[in-house]
């Protein structure tokens, strides 16, 4: 009975990534011609051409599709069209940066379970107001702006924090900040309307009624309740952490895989975008079944 | 034995102290921020400026323009390099020396063939040359060869007038024939070898190209321990990393940022006026712009000169974009660039099949600095005398010139210093914007146009190439293909104890001819 | 803070507390700001003054010719503020709503008929979130062209996938609730049923989640035009504004600080809103 969700969502993943990849390649094969990306806008139309003949770029566009399938399900991504290095290596050579700046702002992002809860716990008093407050001014403020003023005041002014690059904690703390504070206003106050609807709700209230001591109803009743949607939001989190890590490791050189895309969108490479979108979906995918899964064991009414 | 080993000890504490006094190397590790750095560092496919940039730190050209000869970086004597002296011994042929005791990075010591490999058939201008730009440059070279170990001899197909001018273009690089050979191209772009003061350690891309320094450097001592060329794409995070110290040397400061940097204690900041002008380009096959009378008219309606000066404060300069101070004899100061009349331009303009339609003007994403406010200030002035402009920003050369457009961004390059760059290679027959196999044909020059550009490349008598060039100049004059916004101008900031100049073109050099540190650094 | 429940359950009337009242008066003229921009602005958003480039407002040095000074083309900052505001905010209002109602008439279809119908839903789903959007867009622009209009779809398009899962979550939920089958057995038809039941009960929720897409629209069209995929020059909004003037932090702070407050009173003021409605909406909800 537990076989025919996994074996339907698993066909589910391999059908959007096949999807995603089919998108990319017509996105990216579409919008312009590749060629002047990589050989600069005042390549001689020679050069052009050595271009177009080394990558394919000549040849139909269904030929290609069908080449870069073939290669892809041999888990060859081809190389970068704008350095000659393998996409993969790459990739995997950038990922490891990402990771650590993802891992860390995520941990951020979630310290706002705990602030929102509070604020719900405390509704109406002055720690809830500037519990909210801090949560709209963090998630209203653009990332590219947020980190641009980090740089101005902490390392310019105060000499404390490096303005670029990776390699030591405190070249960390910046980038972290940026994109973990913005998710980590808007988890705190989804947190704090979640945890306020359940305190509300009759189930809750009746506990209350019949006497059970406040933290028990807490623990045993509210959060549970509460879980169910803010489980789903922390899975959209990784998603804008992930769009979000195009700008700030722009803004602060980090070395990571939104660099890597950004730059290799802007010149039209076709294998490095590739390599990177389809690793965002399946992390993606993954995370979105990991929520459901959690989905279900949260909510047993869930479970079919 | 207790004595013998206390020897021992002694004499290998003595050794080991003295190899650390040798090892020892008191020279600083010089950290420049970049904005961009190239995909590549191979001579052959590193053709644009932050490419140059970087090459000149690991490559020798064989002839190098004197640069660092003056205190503004834009001396244009030409000075050895890995050539020692060039002698014309007949119309079409010159025997070079090379330079004797110059050693690759790898140890290999430079040979004779390494320098005819490098502008040989099979390199530079065969018919299934490794670099396909190579004719650009070497296209009039019919034979190189190896006469001994110290010569070699270059035939052209016509006399040559900029014969030894052209190695101190960026294709004017030498480097390693087996190397070269066994790593391809490709594999060269990412892991090169060249004669240069500094030779490449590390190289992530778009990160940090790690130099450390050649010290067989036949020009000397390499000043610096290690260069790290480091990509910093967000400006104030350079500027900042700058006044913190993390930093040396930045490049790409924008005109107004120099001011709030030169206040800062501790900083200098130093203009390079680049031979490179900012042009608007006109794509003649995108009606209503075939009508000479309309490109006059846009021409004469935008008042460049306040444009430049507004942007770039005094070191706004308007020249002709194809008459340059650089090209020394031939520069003719009687011949401005085109100025700026509105009267004169609305009454072309009503002459002109002009109908008031939209014209789209194209602009790439951050390529050239301040170029998209200009547009939008001459947007503006050009709504006053009755043209109706659109801007259309692209944010690849890929779609940069899909579809219709009539206005281009453009720019033209003095690689040499020579009245045919950037006239002949810019507007020339294998150029993108005039070649007529390009799928992005902008203007076909009148025939006589390519033919005075042939003469040009074949005259050696100075006077007659005077007058060649005045009528290439007339033509173009009258053509209007493209109208200049305004040179280039790079800033770039430093450190006061870093004692080093730009050039007037995009090379940085950081060998012993231009770089040193003062006490403090 | 309302126990309506407990009480006798006569409905207590608040009068709307300040901080909404403060919340609503700025979206209010915000609104009317950028409505009346052409009548408001003193100079024309494109008209540049060379002379006159990085004047600052009058309350730091400037005049009063520029009340909020110019950017680093000579253009008056008040004049492009007032167009941004307008470009920004029915960018944002659009999208949002747009979104918002296809996520939702989606997410309802998914929860209600399950089976395939749902997997292809929730594929396209997992496709929108797992495809950078930045990608989406640059496709987009070039094949259609940059465009006003063509922008405002395509922000419409990026929220529709949050509205989606929440509202599919949320029913799915609510359909295991007791009164649901009560009102099942009753014959009550689904459409019925999900108007005015379920849709009251989980309001609240998407109504959040619109106070908390609305900012964030404004921010993705602030993202988009800091890496030069959105409003195009000499257009303006306030992601163009401040993006331009990130460069100017130091010697022109205003030409990005001025957009920065205006998003951050934005973000605040709706978010002040959704709480408030939120509130409300439990309020009316208890009373069932």
């Amino acid at each position: 009975m537990l076989r025919r969700p996994i074996t339907l969502r698993a066909l589910r993943l391999a059908a959007t990534l096949f999807v995603v990849a089919t998108a990319v390649f017509l996105m990216m094969r579409t919008s312009g011609d590749p060629a002047l990306a990589i050989a600069g806008p005042d390549a001689e139309p020679a050069y052009l051409e050595q271009v177009r003949l080394k990558w394919g770029l000549d040849q139909p566009l269904h030929e290609q599709y069908l080449v870069f399938l073939g290669n892809a399900f041999r888990g060859d991504f081809g190389q970068s069209m704008a350095s000659g290095e393998g996409a993969g290596a790459l990739f995997l050579a950038r990922l490891p940066a990402t990771l650590q700046l993802g891992i860390l702002s995520l941990i951020i992002s979630f310290l706002g379970i705990p602030l929102g809860i509070i604020a719900a716990l405390r509704q109406g008093t002055s720690l809830d107001r500037f519990v909210m407050s801090f949560a709209v001014m963090a998630f209203s403020m653009p990332n590219f702006f947020l980190g641009i003023l980090f740089i101005l005041v902490f390392s310019m002014h105060l000499h404390l924090l490096p303005s670029y690059g990776s390699g030591s904690w405190q070249h960390l703390v910046m980038p972290a900040l940026t994109l973990g504070l913005s998710s980590a206003g808007a988890v705190a106050r989804f947190a704090r309307s979640c945890m306020l609807d359940v305190l509300g709700s009759t189930y809750v209230l009746s506990a209350r009624a019949r006497g059970i001591p406040t933290s028990r109803r807490m623990l045993l009743h509210a959060l549970p309740n509460a879980a169910i949607p803010l489980v789903t939001i922390l899975g959209f989190r990784i998603g804008d952490l992930v769009a979000g890590a195009i700008i700030v490791e722009t803004v602060f050189a980090w070395p990571g895989i939104g660099r890597l895309l950004a730059n290799a969108v802007a010149s039209r490479d076709l294998p490095v975008v590739q390599v990177v979108v389809l690793a965002t979906a399946l992390t993606m995918i993954l995370a979105n079944l990991a929520v459901d899964a959690l989905y279900g064991w949260l909510d047993p009414r869930m479970r079919r | 034995m207790h004595l013998l080993k206390t020897t021992v000890l002694a004499l290998l504490a003595t050794v080991s102290l003295a190899s650390t006094g040798i090892a020892q190397d008191a020279r600083p590790v010089l950290k420049v921020g970049v904005e961009q750095l190239p995909e590549g560092l191979a001579p052959g496919l590193q053709l644009n400026n932050v490419g140059q940039r970087i090459t000149y730190s690991i490559f020798d050209h064989l002839i190098k323009r004197g640069y660092w000869t003056n205190e503004s970086g834009d001396g244009a004597e030409l000075m050895p390099s890995i050539a020692t002296e060039w002698r014309n011994i007949s119309p079409t042929e010159w025997e070079v020396d090379i330079r004797q005791g110059v050693t690759f990075h790898d140890g290999k010591p430079l040979t004779a063939e390494d320098v005819a490999f490098t502008f040989g058939e099979q390199n530079m201008w065969g018919k299934d040359r490794i670099v396909v730009q190579g004719t650009t440059y070497f296209g009039n070279l019919t034979d190189v060869s190896v006469v001994d170990a110290d010569t070699v001899k270059f035939t052209t197909v016509a006399p040559d007038p900029i014969f030894a001018k052209r190695f101190t273009a960026p294709l004017g690089m030498v480097v390693p024939k087996d190397y070269y050979l066994e790593k391809g191209i490709d594999g060269f772009n990412l892991a090169p070898i060249g004669t240069g003061p500094y030779k490449v350690a590390e190289y992530r891309q778009h990160e940090i190209l790690r130099l450390v320094a050649h010290d067989d450097y036949w020009g000397g001592t390499p000043p610096a321990k290690e260069v790290q060329f480091i990509e910093i794409p967000e400006e104030a995070a350079r500027i900042s990393a700058l006044i913190n110290g993390e930093l040396d040397v930045i490049t790409n400061v924008s005109p107004d940022q120099q001011a709030t940097l030169s206040g800062q204690p501790g900083i200098v900041v130093k203009p390079a006026i680049i031979d490179n002008t900012r042009t608007l380009a006109f794509n003649t096959f995108a009606p209503p712009m075939d009508d000479v009378k309309l490109r006059r008219a846009i021409a004469l309606g935008a008042d460049r000169k306040r444009v430049a000066e507004a942007l770039w404060g005094t070191e706004g300069r308007l020249p002709h974009p194809l008459n340059l101070p650089g090209h020394g004899e031939y520069y003719f100061a009687d011949r401005p660039a085109i100025g700026y009349d509105p009267e004169e331009a609305k009454r072309l303009l009503s002459e002109s099949k002009y109908n008031g339609e939209e014209l789209v003007l194209r602009v790439l994403e951050g390529y050239y600095t301040n170029y998209l406010q200009a547009a939008q200030i001459l947007q503006e002035m050009w709504r006053d005398i009755g043209i109706n402009v659109k801007i259309e920003v692209r944010d690849s050369g890929a779609t940069l010139r899909e579809g219709t457009y009539h206005l281009m961004n453009a720019s033209d390059g003095m690689q040499v210093n020579d009245p045919l760059h950037p006239f002949y290679t810019t507007f020339g027959p294998t150029a993108p914007r005039t070649a007529e196999n390009s799928k992005n044909r902008e203007w076909a020059p009148p025939a006589r146009f390519w033919e005075l550009g042939e003469l040009l490349s074949t005259t050696t008598d100075v006077e007659e190439r005077k007058k060649l060039f005045r009528e290439a100049l007339d033509i173009f004059d009258a053509e209007v293909p493209e109208v200049p916004l305004f040179q280039a101008v790079d800033y770039y900031a430093m450190r006061e104890t870093v004692d080093w100049k730009p050039y007037s073109f995009f090379p940085m050099d950081f060998g012993p001819n231009n770089l040193s540190f003062k006490t403090g650094h | 803070m309302t126990d309506h429940v407990l009480t006798t359950g006569k409905v207590r009337r608040k009068s709307l507390p300040l901080t909404v009242k403060f919340a609503v008066a700025t979206l209010v003229l915000l609104a009317l700001a950028g409505a009346g921009a052409d009548v408001l602005s003193p100079y024309d958003y494109r008209d540049t003054d060379l002379l006159a480039r990085l004047a600052p407002p009058v309350f730091a040095g400037g005049d009063w010719s520029h009340i909020l000074g110019t950017d680093e083309i000579g253009r008056d900052i008040l004049t492009r503020l007032l167009h941004a505001i307008r470009a920004s905010l029915l960018i944002a209002a659009f999208g949002t709503l747009f979104g918002a109602v296809i996520g939702t008439v989606l997410g309802f279809v998914a929860a209600h008929f399950r089976g395939w119908v749902e997997h292809v839903i929730m594929a396209a789903v997992d496709f929108q979130a797992a495809v950078p959007f930045i990608i989406l867009v640059l496709f987009f622009m070039a094949v259609v062209g940059t465009g006003f209009w063509i922008f405002l779809l395509l922000i419409g398009v990026a929220g529709w996938e949050v509205f989606a899962r929440l509202a599919r979550g949320l029913v799915l939920s609510a359909r295991e609730q007791n009164y649901v089958a009560a009102l099942e057995g009753l014959s009550m038809s689904w459409p019925r049923i999900y108007r005015r039941h379920v849709l009251p009960n989980i309001a609240s929720a998407l109504i959040v989640q619109l106070t908390l897409n609305f900012p964030a629209t404004v921010l993705l069209e602030t993202g988009l035009s800091f890496l030069g995929l959105g409003v195009q020059p000499p257009g303006t909004s306030l992601g163009l504004m401040l993006g331009q003037g990130r460069s100017f932090l130091l010697q022109a702070w205003w030409i990005a600080v001025c957009p920065g407050i205006v998003i951050f009173l934005t973000t605040f003021s709706m978010s002040i809103l959704g709480d408030w409605i939120r509130d409300r909406l439990d309020a009316k909800t208890a009373e069932h």
